[in-house]
């Protein structure tokens, strides 16, 4: 092939000062001779004699302003024959040297890859684009990531729905297939409808996450917000008619999910995921909040998730008999559940489940828990309807070890441990273990994100009864602190170890967050983590007997947990501190197989495996009965028949 | 002192300028003239007893606002706003705001909403506190610079028609 392997295609429209901008950061960066082209969208101000004073740029002169489709369509027609095509915004900063190299390789790291986009970041730098979802609900856009601040989430590489075209790269093969940008959008929408067509041609859509470019959104366009929003909303017609059907055949299933979103608790953020993984991996789901009067929690939710996919969700109307419906949440409330088909999803800390909660288990059709841990304890209790196994999981997008990490500049050893104070976490066992193992002079420490919110607990006087030595092993506290879930991979990364002692957990988010980052763990070797901790990826914790568990929570009353050994506690940090680079090993070992195996895409797989089961089911006893009802039908017919 | 609520009035500086120092007697003056000066000094002595006086009631009436302002600082500030006072009176740098020792916790049941990056700094800090003329902090941490906190965005709800009314990134529109 002769000729540019590449065309960089820029467009222009005034703001002269942008494209400068963005033509001097491109120039200081690699481009392994693709040629740069800059579309000027009939420019009135400087742009065309400062453009021409450039030599390394080919201009493409357009008359008047054409808008960004027919401008950027200028540009690819321009573009060298048989080369790739890079739509570029002129309000982009490009401040990675190998850029475009990374984004080439990206597209063409195998054969059905189309599109390439990458990360985008505000000036300030906030994380602006991820990829982009559009729900056929409300056909509106939406970036994935948009506003969060940038701790280095969506590095990986992965395939997602759409890209905005501020930044985009686009294999020739796909141009040859399926033309440039669909002339019927004036501006806006074009990108993820060039999308949906490739997909549609068979060419996959890829976010190559070690790219990131700055870039100042709007920078052509800014401050006539209103002329955009009429042409942002003619767009938005245009796409609804020609993708909506398109984009809600993509659901395969129908669920009614009665749980909770809003409120600080692991089922809400547990819930959240899966909701979000759901919808995602083709399950309509419609979401309503399950407590309320006669429970622990306020009569009315929060309306706002703080996510729009989760806000769609729940303004979702409710069908009136749904065909399933999971209950998520204690077992004393799998009575609401609405469905014709009822599956109550839960979990517990002990060795068994509560009498009313297996009442209202045995009166579902079926019974889902994340562990082996509790389909046992719930089978000992009397359960007797089908059990099943729906482990949870874990964001890699924000729990891994790529994550931007604000470790001790002193250089100490830090063990961290998130808890919330109380019996279940036996902080006192952690703290005392550790303030004893340790002296102050060692370049160790133990932090504690501690949460309190039970006003019986004064947790001054708790940890002064501990009577830790001023000469021990140091413990620095975060007290009641409330970090955004997406950043605490940032926490994680901080610290080198994780230690969870508790006498029995549910699931262990924060244990599995962790070591999703790459820490090594240290963790009671009883509950429902057991699931995932190994080891081979962790360090367990002995466990010296079982005791009754004697906490505040009434769920617990005549069950037992466990009781973790001090000593072992005790030679597992010391362990950790001093062999670190097996420790190290070990957490990375963790992160590979959080990864792979217990991610929510794949607690969401599981789940619609089950549907697709309990689907089949019902269609059998649907057929079983229309048999039925035509053997009868027939052995009437028989019976009727004279007698001879 | 950073708070300008908190600096001491003009009128009651905490340096007071030293008294002047009482004027010598010539020995050769003499006559009416020594009656004279006489009589003036005296006056000037009686309005510099008068000024005298009057400073130091500003003093006390300072000195009063003072002790009850810190009486009411004492009595609502938790134990770490009061080191922080302290240190800035001494002329140290305050230590970053963050209560990571249980000596310094208010006790409360609130959740208080923060980010990751600026408690890790602050904490780092807190345990590493940098002297009077030292550096402002610990190192900057891997990673890109972090910007402002986006905490309390409020993302809308999703009524009929989707929230937001910023269209999305979009370059060269006519």
């Amino acid at each position: 092939m002769s000729g540019p392997r590449i065309t960089l295609v820029i467009l222009a429209w005034n703001h002269w000062r942008l494209t400068e901008r963005c033509l001097e950061t491109l120039a200081a960066t690699d481009l392994d001779g693709a040629e740069v082209v800059v579309v000027d969208n009939g420019s009135t101000d400087e742009t065309p004699e400062c453009l021409a004073r450039l030599s390394w740029v080919r201009v493409v002169r357009l008359p008047q302003n054409l808008g960004f489709v027919r401008g950027n369509n200028a540009g690819i027609a321009a573009a060298a024959p048989g080369s790739d095509v890079v739509l570029l915004n002129n309000d982009l900063e490009l401040t990675q040297r190998d850029w475009l190299r990374r984004l080439a390789a990206c597209a063409h790291s195998a054969p059905d890859v189309g599109v390439v986009g990458c990360r985008l970041v505000l000036p300030d730098g906030r994380l602006l684009h991820a990829g982009t979802y559009i729900m056929p609900d409300t056909i509106w856009g939406q970036q994935v990531g948009s506003l969060e601040r940038d701790i280095g989430q969506h590095r990986e590489t992965e395939e997602v729905s759409g890209i905005v075209f501020a930044c985009a790269y686009i294999r020739r093969e796909v141009l040859d297939a399926i033309g440039g940008l669909a002339l019927e959008f004036a501006s806006y929408f074009e990108d993820t409808d060039f999308c949906l067509r490739a997909r549609q041609a068979g060419w996959k859509t890829l976010l190559c996450g070690d790219v990131t470019l700055i870039h100042d959104e709007h920078g052509s366009t800014r401050g006539d917000d209103g002329a955009l929003m009429r042409l942002f909303q003619g767009s938005r017609d245009i796409f609804r008619r020609k993708w909506r059907r398109e984009l809600a055949a993509r659901y395969r299933h129908d669920l009614l999910w009665q749980s909770i979103l809003n409120f600080p608790t692991g089922y809400a953020m547990s819930s959240r995921e899966l909701l979000r993984a759901l919808d995602e991996q083709g399950v309509r789901t419609v979401y309503r909040y399950v407590y309320g009067p006669k429970t622990v929690f306020p009569p009315v939710e929060p309306e706002s998730s703080g996510d729009y996919r989760l806000n769609v969700i729940r303004a979702r109307r409710a069908p009136r008999s749904p065909e399933i419906s999971v209950v998520y949440g204690q077992g004393d409330i799998f009575a609401r559940n609405r469905g014709r088909t009822k599956v109550g999803f839960t979990m517990l800390e002990v060795d068994g489940f509560p009498r009313e909660w297996v009442a209202q288990a045995n009166r579902m059709d079926e019974v889902w828990v994340p562990s082996e841990f509790n389909r046992r304890g719930f089978l000992e209790s009397g359960l007797r309807r089908p059990i099943h196994l729906m482990p949870l999981g874990v964001d890699v997008h924000y729990f891994n070890p790529g994550i931007t990490a604000f470790p001790s500049p002193g250089g100490e050893f830090v063990f961290l441990a998130l808890f919330e104070w109380g019996e279940r976490k036996d902080p006192s066992l952690l703290l005392q273990a550790f303030n004893d193992e340790f002296l102050a002079r060692e370049p160790v420490r133990l932090l504690c994100k501690v949460i309190n919110r039970d006003p019986g607990v004064r947790l001054k006087e708790e940890i002064r009864r501990l009577r830790l030595r001023a000469a021990g092993g140091k413990i620095s506290y975060l007290f009641n602190l409330e970090f955004p879930h997406y950043q605490l991979g940032a926490l994680y990364r901080s610290a080198d170890a994780f230690v969870s002692v508790s006498r029995g957990e549910g699931w262990n988010m924060p244990l599995m967050e962790a070591m999703a980052c790459g820490l090594p763990a240290i963790a009671t070797d009883w509950g429902a983590h057991q699931e995932f901790v190994h080891a081979g990826n962790a360090y367990p914790l002995r466990v010296r007997k079982l005791v009754p568990a004697r906490a505040k929570c009434p769920y617990y009353d005549g069950f037992r947990w466990a009781d973790p050994d001090p000593e072992h506690l005790r030679h597992l940090l010391r362990h950790v501190y001093e062999h670190r680079d097996e420790a190290r090993a070990r957490g990375q070992a963790a992160a590979r197989e959080m990864a792979a195996r217990w991610t929510w895409d794949a607690a969401a797989q599981r789940i619609i495996a089950r549907l697709d089961a309990i689907k089949e089911m019902a269609t059998g006893i649907r057929s079983a009965k229309a048999a039925m009802c035509a053997l009868a039908s027939i052995a009437l017919a028989i019976a009727a028949l004279p007698v001879a | 002192m950073s708070r300008p609520d908190l600096q001491a009035p003009a009128e009651s500086s905490a340096f007071p300028e030293p008294p002047a120092a009482p004027a010598l007697a010539t020995p050769s003056t003499a006559g009416a003239a020594a009656g004279v000066d006489a009589a003036d000094a005296g006056r000037q002595r009686e309005l510099r007893i008068a000024r005298l006086e009057g400073r130091v009631a500003a003093l006390e009436a300072a000195l009063e606002r003072r002790s009850q302002e810190l009486r009411l600082l004492q009595r609502h500030l938790c134990p770490i706003d009061l080191a922080q006072l302290a240190r800035l009176t001494a002329g140290l740098p305050p230590l970053p705001r963050i209560a990571c020792e249980p000596g310094f916790w208010r006790e409360t049941r609130e959740l208080t909403e923060a980010d990751v990056p600026e408690t890790m700094e602050a904490l780092w800090s807190s345990l590493h506190p940098p002297g009077p003329a030292g550096p402002a902090g610990p190192p900057a941490p891997s990673g890109a610079p972090v910007p402002p906190s986006p905490v309390g965005t409020p993302v809308p709800p999703v009524p009929d028609d989707p929230p937001g009314t910023r269209p999305p990134s979009r370059t060269a529109a006519p």
